[in-house]
């Protein structure tokens, strides 16, 4: 116990200084995670509603494609759409929560909701590593692909 | 001093096995997204340069600017995400209190950077609406 005591005393800890950074991150982390949960609302909705003219455009500009069914290849592109825009929201309900809780962690001197905190900034920076590796896998074949032309 | 400095961190929120632990697993994917989107970029100026759009000079060059803008841009997101990468996970071995806030002073300012962007962005859409409505209207 004693030695806790100690480590606390000389390890890091988060000091004025580190409240004010921790702070102003949380503030921007917020707005940003808010601001791009609304965006993704908004697509969603524009998405589930023009579904319909969707598969009519479809239906005018690609009519060779007799034989597909034009209804399921409509509802299949919405479900798509619908599916990455949960997973981009996931992603940024993560980044809501790592504000939240790591304000009102600092706020209330509470080291439990401190750490929940940080631990929802881990989740999201790991979805949004593993984006970025198969991003990069794709960037480097459009790059060979534009080489080769 | 030295008391109300003691009794300072006695009685905020410290860094513990835990969040230690969470902070350099967020540390590790920091640098890695951090360093994946500058190859990203590099990656993009070079299909950029390999295969120019065939329009006009007046339109590359506009286009040249845009993309010199975009690179800028991400560059010095990705850099202070590095910072933070770096600077937390040093002080994290070290131990040192100064480190450990530039880094976290770098992980606001590239929040802060995400959020003019968003800012901006969505300053321009809203200008884009704000045309074609005025477009419409006049016609």
């Amino acid at each position: 116990m004693d030695q806790n005591t100690s480590d606390s005393l000389f390890g890091l800890h988060v000091d004025s200084e580190a409240v004010i950074q921790f702070r102003e991150g949380t503030k921007w982390a917020r707005f940003i995670s808010v601001v791009s949960l609304a965006g993704i609302l908004l697509v969603a909705l524009i998405v589930t509603f023009a579904g319909a003219s969707f598969k009519n455009a479809l239906e005018t500009y690609v009519p060779s494609m007799g034989s597909v069914d034009m209804d399921m290849l409509g509802n299949i592109f919405v479900v798509v759409v619908i599916i990455i825009l949960a997973i981009v929201g996931f992603i940024y309900i993560l980044l809501y929560r790592f504000a939240i809780l790591v304000r009102k962690g600092i706020q209330q001197r509470n080291q439990e909701i401190f750490n929940d905190g940080l631990k929802y900034l881990k989740y999201y920076c790991i979805i949004n590593g593993v984006i970025a590796l198969l991003g990069i896998v794709f960037s480097f074949l459009g790059t060979i692909m534009e080489l080769l032309k | 001093m030295e008391q109300e400095q003691t009794s300072d961190k006695i009685f905020n929120v410290e860094i513990d096995m835990i969040s230690r632990d969470h902070l350099k697993t967020i540390t590790v994917w920091a640098r890695i997204i951090a360093l994946v989107g500058l190859i990203n970029l590099g990656l993009t100026l070079i299909r950029l340069f390999a295969n120019p759009a065939g329009t006009g000079a007046a339109a590359l060059i506009g286009m040249l600017f845009f993309v010199l803008i975009y690179l800028s841009v991400m560059t010095l997101l990705y850099f202070f995400l590095l910072r933070f990468a770096n600077r937390t996970s040093a002080s994290l071995n070290t131990q040192n209190q100064d480190q450990f806030n530039s880094g976290i002073g770098s992980l606001a300012t590239y929040f802060k950077i995400l959020g003019i962007i968003i800012i901006i962005v969505l300053s321009l859409v809203g200008l884009f609406f704000m045309f074609l409505a005025l477009g419409a209207a006049f016609r």
